[in-house]
């Protein structure tokens, strides 16, 4: 059951790289309810133009803005991920594309450029990165040394590449960038039909962003076939998990409203029931949801481009005898799975799905994710604390073999020494085991301040219907002033950390990835007046010492009766008695006028 | 008297009675020994008689003895028994000699008691009657509490009277401190009126002021007046110095201020209180000033104060100024000036020009370029550019040095029948053929030839706009420039047409500033979804590929095209209108900066040094096809320093799904047209080789001036912001750019305009690298005032007492020196 769910899903992707050869531009857009009320939407656009003309710098489907910047950055191959939420890898079963086309919390980035050396390779890996920060209205640019790392095993270029590039990996995480509408409103430009037509037309920022878990990707990449034909292909994909009853709500008024009385389904076998007393029963029904109710607008005709796809364009993953609505003229195809079926649309009439509710009988099956990893920071106080990753194989019989890689920001100092494993059984006895029992290979580059952060590869194995959890040790380092952001109270992020694991059938073609969320680590921070203040007291005490030793050197002393003397004859006497006599004087006169 | 009669002591009597048998007892023992006694016979008896009295004898010896020691042990108890007594008898009479003193002190104090004189008994108490008459419920109370009551009434009473006596006392306070002021105010009149009188009275002179003589103080005179009588009209003895007598009534007090007498030198001052009882004088003696301080007290002063401010001028300065100085390179500030004015080059155009004339005799032609020259000479008045003829001769190595640099190769062709001389601009080289009839060879004589003008017009007419540019170039740039010429480039502009003049001015509007690398973007937008694909390759090779060839000396281009579908125009900008006469939908020319839609559509402009230029092919909607621009029915359009638009309506109103190669030769000859126009090439003559040299020197000139001008900002810069950097690679850019300008400017002296555009290409580089140099601006960002307001708890209380005491001092020695000098 679970290796027939996951085949369809990477069945679509197989067939839409098959299907590149055919048309040069592709759409696709799968709708899988989940459960509690969640559905799953993936969008992916694929476009290729070739080689050739990508070099001569004619670009036909492949956007120019991106296509510059990577010739201008020696990019040969590009990931580029947007995220925000949680996978909620509980409820909602395994991830879209098998997590390949999603990215940590925030933004994430990894290229493989060819340069000559490492120094040549960062510097256009620098440049990649503010060119597309400009491009994409994100914080790209942010990407420096510290948030830089060479990945030794986690990723493997998923194009074909020339054996004589000289090609370098570089991989860079920003885990507090906010994700919103002003990237989406670029991504969208980069589609040859805009989000003008097709499915694109479908995504709206509001409810985009609105979702329980969202994740825009941008994958370039060139692909040669036998014959040498060489194409650059642009894979873009938008995956959102939203929440039906929430995104059903109207825009102009999306408080939640309690369900009225008469639509209440009430348990009438409890004995406290009445008529203002109600026990409510779990709706058993499938919800009713349509695109347009779900995403505010409904698919504005196919984008004419994909017209050699003969593939349909809009598939919905519900049980066959599930009953659905589909706009007149768009031709549906039920696949023999028993849960698919696509839909192939027009080019100029609009396109709606509606799905009324209906008593469920049958659901898509959920796979059981291959392995469940929770990333958590331990320990309390400002000086020291720890790291806790707990590893969970579902699995009663196969043990699970992957790489584990963290990339930790400098200020977070790992002691690798006291890295330490402990298994726990199903039978839930926590037993302390070595740590290289489970560790096949280690690839470890310390940090070094402010230029570059922990780069920690593990090849891990769990064994079967167990729980692994890794624990070590850090020490937070104390930031300069300057170096603290402007929320230094809020805390510091630290990246997710991926998990790659060999694909099920134990073939390194398709792997898996998994992340797990990003962390927020509480650094101490000081009083940021403190400088002035000091700057300010030391002065003045200074100036007190200064001030009385002068006096004391240079002042003469006198009697009381002396200094009074002295005093009359000075200035400020004299002046008083000008002023006196003035004031007399002018007294006077005003006397004699009376 | 008989011993029995003596003692009668009981225990002495066995005593007696003991010595007295005892005494017999050596009577009978004597009469036994007595010899005359012969009561005994023998001696023997006689021994034994008197051993047994003896005997006797001694035992009543030994009882006495015993009763001796009885008696004695007597003694002593009886004396013990005695001192006991006697102890006692004087510890009774130490007693009773206390219990004396006691009664006796006792008595005393009671005595005592009984005589003391209570306060209460003085009080000068107000009389009882009196008292009880006022309070009349006493009556009936005992003395005690009467009394009580009575002092508690006067204390009443005088704790009233206390406090009346207070605030008289601060009445008084206060008309002390009235009379201290008024005592104030005199001196200062005193002083005034001494003036008064050194003024109004000649010196040496005696006087005397009296002000209402001899009126003696009182109260009751609140208000006297005031009179001055000089001494001059006064009949005073002449022998009073300066005796002043008046008298100042306060209006306000009852306190009169009397001088009694003033000396020049010595000013006391005597206050007469006219208190009620008009009998206390008051007299304030001057407090004494302190003495002079000793030379060496001041000496140690000034060493200190010197001292301080030498560790602040020495050390302290020096340390602030090292650690906050900035590094400033040295500029060659006056010659980046004279650059930015123009004094140090005017640029020149020596054009040369090679005539062939394979048909002509050495003489002659030389004869025809002689007056040829004159001829044009005559014609020019733009001294700064003109022609020089050169005769071409087959030296071979001089030609592949010159044939670069040569503007223009005339080459004279005999023609037969022809009547007038006719020119020829070939297209692709840039050779300008002159044909003539034989007949026409000016004759070695003739001083100005027909075909010698025809050709000097011809020239002249050729380079008429490439003149009027570069005048235009020079004119906008440096004003300066103009005076410095001998022959202002004004005057060069004022003499073409103003047409051509308005043109040219338009043309360097509307062309791109001079950059390395221009980046060329051609863009397919069409609202709908098709076209979609073009053959752009194609085109491109065609059409713009030989054009940026023929640009490579000068800039160097790449090339980006892409295709945008869904391209709508924004929606703030006008709706084009159908327009029935002409059958096609039109843009007004005033909304044509609005077609583009920057927000929406992808324009970008290239990564990279240099400037982008967009070259946008717009393919409109069938519904709104055609599309033109309204009354000119144009297709295309520059959009000054930015690109081109060019419409593209497809024939026939029927969608294109694909440009091909042909439909696209009509808008990329336009694109062509456009990139030449923005580039800033002349738009006369046709020849395109020719035209470029004419752009290599217009694009010589204006790199050259601005590279000028951008010194002088540069130095106008480093001048008027004295706290920014100037960091060294500013400096080196500065030389090589002058350094450059120079040899351009030499360059075009020369008339060898490619290297003079080399060298300007590098002048203007450099000279905008130094001046967009990075860290020249960081410094700005940190004021000095920031600096100050930090460190002004530190440097104010600091700097007060140290300049005061500074100054203090700077006094003092100049007072001293006066004083010296005075001496």
């Amino acid at each position: 059951m679970t290796v027939l769910s996951l085949l369809s899903l990477l069945f679509l992707a197989a067939f839409s790289s098959l299907a590149s050869a055919n048309s040069d531009y592709l759409e696709s857009l799968v709708l899988q309810p989940l459960p509690q009320s969640a559905l799953l939407a993936s969008f992916n656009f694929q476009s290729n133009d070739s080689q050739t003309s990508f070099d001569e710098r004619h670009f036909r489907y492949f956007p120019r803005a991106l296509g510059q910047i990577l010739r201008h950055a020696n990019t040969k191959e590009l990931h580029l991920r947007f995220t925000t939420g949680r996978w909620d890898a509980e409820s909602w079963g395994p991830r879209p594309w098998n997590g390949t086309k999603e990215g940590g919390t925030g933004v994430e980035l990894w290229a493989w450029i060819d340069a000559v050396d490492d120094e040549a390779a960062f510097a256009k890996w620098i440049t990649l990165a503010q060119s597309l920060s400009g491009l994409f209205c994100a914080s790209l640019n942010f990407i420096d040394s510290t948030r830089t790392t060479r990945p030794v095993v986690s990723f493997e270029p998923m194009g074909t590449h020339a054996a004589s590039d000289n090609l370098h990996l570089l991989h860079g995480t920003l885990p507090g960038e906010v994700v919103c509408t002003e990237n989406l409103t670029p991504f969208l430009k980069l589609l040859p039909c805009k989000g003008k037509a097709g499915v694109a037309s479908l995504l709206d920022g509001h409810k985009l962003f609105d979702a329980s878990w969202q994740s825009m990707s941008v994958d370039v990449r060139p692909i040669c076939t036998q014959t040498g034909e060489c194409v650059v292909q642009i894979d873009q994909s938008v995956d959102i998990v939203l929440d039906i009853d929430r995104s059903k709500r109207p825009r102009d008024n999306p408080i939640p409203r309690p369900v009225p009385n008469e639509q209440l389904v009430c348990d009438t076998s409890k004995p406290y029931h009445s008529d203002d007393t109600c026990y409510p029963l779990e709706s058993t029904s499938e919800k009713s949801w349509g695109l347009s109710e779900i995403f505010g607008r409904s698919i504005s005709g196919s984008c004419p481009l994909t017209e050699g796809s003969t593939d349909g364009t809009v598939c919905l993953r519900v049980p066959h005898e599930r009953e659905v609505h589909a706009t007149d003229g768009a031709v549906e195809v039920q696949r023999p799975d028993g849960y698919t079926r696509c839909f192939t649309l027009e080019s100029s009439t609009p396109f709606d799905l509606a799905i009324p509710e209906q008593e469920a009988t049958t659901q898509v099956p959920l796979d059981e994710p291959v392995l469940r990893a929770e990333r958590t920071i331990v320990g309390h106080g400002q000086e020291r604390g720890g790291m806790r990753i707990i590893f969970d194989n579902p699995s009663d019989t196969n043990a699970v073999d992957f790489i584990y890689f963290e990339t930790l920001p400098w200020f977070l100092r790992p002691y690798v020494h006291t890295l330490q494993a402990t298994i726990t059984g199903r039978d839930g006895l926590r037993r302390q085991v070595p740590a290289s029992q489970f560790i096949k290979e280690t690839f470890y580059r310390p940090a070094i301040d402010r230029e570059r952060g922990t780069q920690l590869e593990l090849a891990l194995s769990v064994p079967a219907a167990s729980t692994v959890t890794l624990t070590y040790d850090f020490e937070k380092a104390i930031l300069r002033y300057t170096e603290y952001p402007p929320d230094a109270n809020r805390g510091f992020n630290v990246a997710p950390a991926v998990i790659k694991l060999g694909s099920a059938d134990g073939g390194a073609s398709h792997p898996i990835y998994i992340r797990t969320t990003s962390l927020l680590l509480p650094l101490p921070t000081p009083d940021f007046s403190m400088p002035y203040n000091v700057i300010i007291l030391t002065s003045t005490v200074i100036a007190l010492a200064f001030g009385s030793i002068f006096n004391l050197l240079v002042r003469r002393f006198v009697t009381a009766e002396e200094a009074s003397a002295m005093r009359s004859q000075t200035l400020k006497s004299r002046l008083g008695g000008k002023l006196v006599a003035l004031r007399d004087r002018v007294k006077g006169k005003t006397a004699k006028t009376e | 008297m008989a011993i029995r009669d003596i003692v009668v002591n009981p225990s002495l009597l066995p005593v007696l009675s003991l010595s007295a048998e005892t005494r017999e007892q050596c009577m009978q023992l004597l009469a036994v020994l007595d010899p005359s006694a012969d009561s005994y016979s023998d001696s023997e008896e006689r021994a034994l008689a008197a051993s047994k009295e003896q005997k006797q004898l001694f035992a009543l010896l030994a009882r006495l003895r015993g009763l001796n020691r009885d008696a004695i042990l007597r003694v002593r108890d009886t004396k013990q028994a005695t001192a006991e007594a006697r102890q006692e008898i004087d510890r009774l009479h130490l007693q009773l000699q206390n219990l004396y003193y006691e009664q006796r002190h006792l008595t005393g104090e009671i005595a005592a008691c009984e005589s003391y004189d209570h306060k209460y008994l003085a009080l000068p108490l107000i009389p009882l009657e009196e008292f009880l008459s006022l309070h009349p419920e006493h009556r009936e109370s005992d003395e005690h509490d009467l009394m009580i009551a009575r002092i508690n009434h006067e204390h009443a009473e005088r704790e009233k009277l206390e406090q009346a006596r207070q605030e008289l006392l601060k009445r008084k306070q206060a008309l002390i401190a009235e009379n201290n002021k008024r005592k104030e105010d005199l001196a200062s009149l005193d002083q005034d009126l001494e003036r008064f009188i050194d003024v109004s009275l000649c010196p040496g002179e005696f006087r005397a002021m009296l002000l209402t003589p001899g009126r003696p103080p009182s109260p009751s005179r609140r208000s006297s007046k005031r009179t001055c009588i000089n001494s001059n009209n006064s009949n005073s003895p002449p022998t009073l110095p300066h005796l002043v007598l008046y008298q100042v009534t306060s209006p306000s007090s009852k306190h009169v201020l009397v001088m009694i007498a003033k000396n020049e030198d010595l000013s006391s001052l005597q206050t007469v209180d006219t208190h009620p009882d008009y009998t206390m004088n008051v007299s304030t003696p001057s407090p004494r000033p302190p003495p002079p301080e000793k030379p060496e007290a001041i000496r140690t002063r000034f060493k200190v104060i010197a001292a301080f401010w030498a560790v602040i001028v020495f050390l302290g300065f020096p340390i602030w100024w090292k650690t906050t100085s900035i590094y400033r390179a040295s500029l060659p500030v006056p010659e980046m000036i004279d650059w930015a004015d123009g004094k140090t080059c005017r640029p020149v155009f020596p054009l040369k020009i090679r005539v062939e004339t394979p048909h002509l005799p050495d003489a002659e032609a030389q004869h025809l370029v002689w007056t040829t020259q004159h001829t044009l000479d005559d014609l020019n008045e733009f001294s700064a550019h003109h022609l020089r003829l050169k005769l071409s001769n087959d030296n071979a190595d001089e030609q592949l040095d010159e044939l670069a640099d040569t503007a223009l190769t005339v080459r004279l062709l005999p023609q037969d029948d022809l009547i007038n001389p006719k020119s020829e601009l070939q297209h692709d080289t840039t050779q300008l053929d002159v044909f003539y009839s034989p007949s026409q060879i000016p004759p070695l004589s003739s001083s100005n030839p027909p075909l010698s003008a025809y050709v000097a017009g011809e020239l002249q007419q050729l380079f008429t706009e490439e003149k009027a540019i570069i005048a235009q170039i020079l004119s906008n740039s440096h004003a300066a420039s103009a005076t410095a010429n001998s022959q202002p480039p004004s005057a060069m502009l004022s003499s073409v047409s103003p047409q051509l003049a308005e043109s040219i001015a338009k043309r360097l509007r509307r062309s791109m500033k001079y950059a390395d690398t221009y980046h060329l973007a051609f863009s397919l937008f069409t609202p709908g979804t098709e076209p979609s694909s073009w053959d752009i390759q194609a085109a491109v090779h065609d059409y713009i590929t030989p054009l940026l060839q023929a640009f490579s000396p000068i800039s160097n281009f790449t090339v980006d095209t892409q295709v945008q579908l869904y391209a709508t125009f924004a929606p703030t900008a006008p709706a084009p209108e159908y327009d029935q006469g002409h059958a096609a939908w039109t843009l007004k020319p005033e909304d044509l900066s609005a077609f583009i839609n920057a927000a929406e559509w992808p324009l970008s402009p290239s990564i990279g040094p240099g400037p982008t230029i967009n070259f946008i092919l717009y393919v409109p909607d069938a519904a709104q096809s055609p599309l033109v621009v309204k009354d000119s029915i144009a297709t295309s359009w520059v959009v000054p320093q930015w690109g081109g638009v060019v419409l593209l309506n497809p024939s026939n109103g029927t969608q294109l799904r694909h440009l091909s190669r042909g439909s696209l030769q009509a808008p990329f000859l336009t694109f062509s047209h456009q990139l030449l126009t923005l580039l800033g090439a002349p738009s006369t003559p046709a020849a395109l080789p020719f035209r470029l040299q004419t752009l290599t020197r217009i694009r010589a000139a204006s790199l050259l001036l601005s590279a000028s001008s951008t010194m002088g900002s540069l130095a106008r810069l480093t001048e008027s912001l004295p706290s920014i950097p100037i960091p060294a690679t500013v400096a080196a850019s500065v030389a090589t750019t002058l350094s450059h300008l120079t040899s351009a400017c030499e360059h075009l002296r020369r008339g060898r305009f490619q290297a003079a555009l080399a060298d300007a290409r590098i002048a203007e580089t450099e000279a905008e690298r130094s001046f967009f140099e990075k860290s020249m601006v960081g410094q700005m960002y940190f004021p000095d005032e920031h600096k100050v307001a930090v460190y002004l708890p530190l440097l104010g209380p600091i700097g007060v007492p140290l300049i005061v005491g500074l100054l203090k001092e700077v006094k003092k020695a100049i007072a001293l020196r006066k004083a010296r000098k005075a001496n």
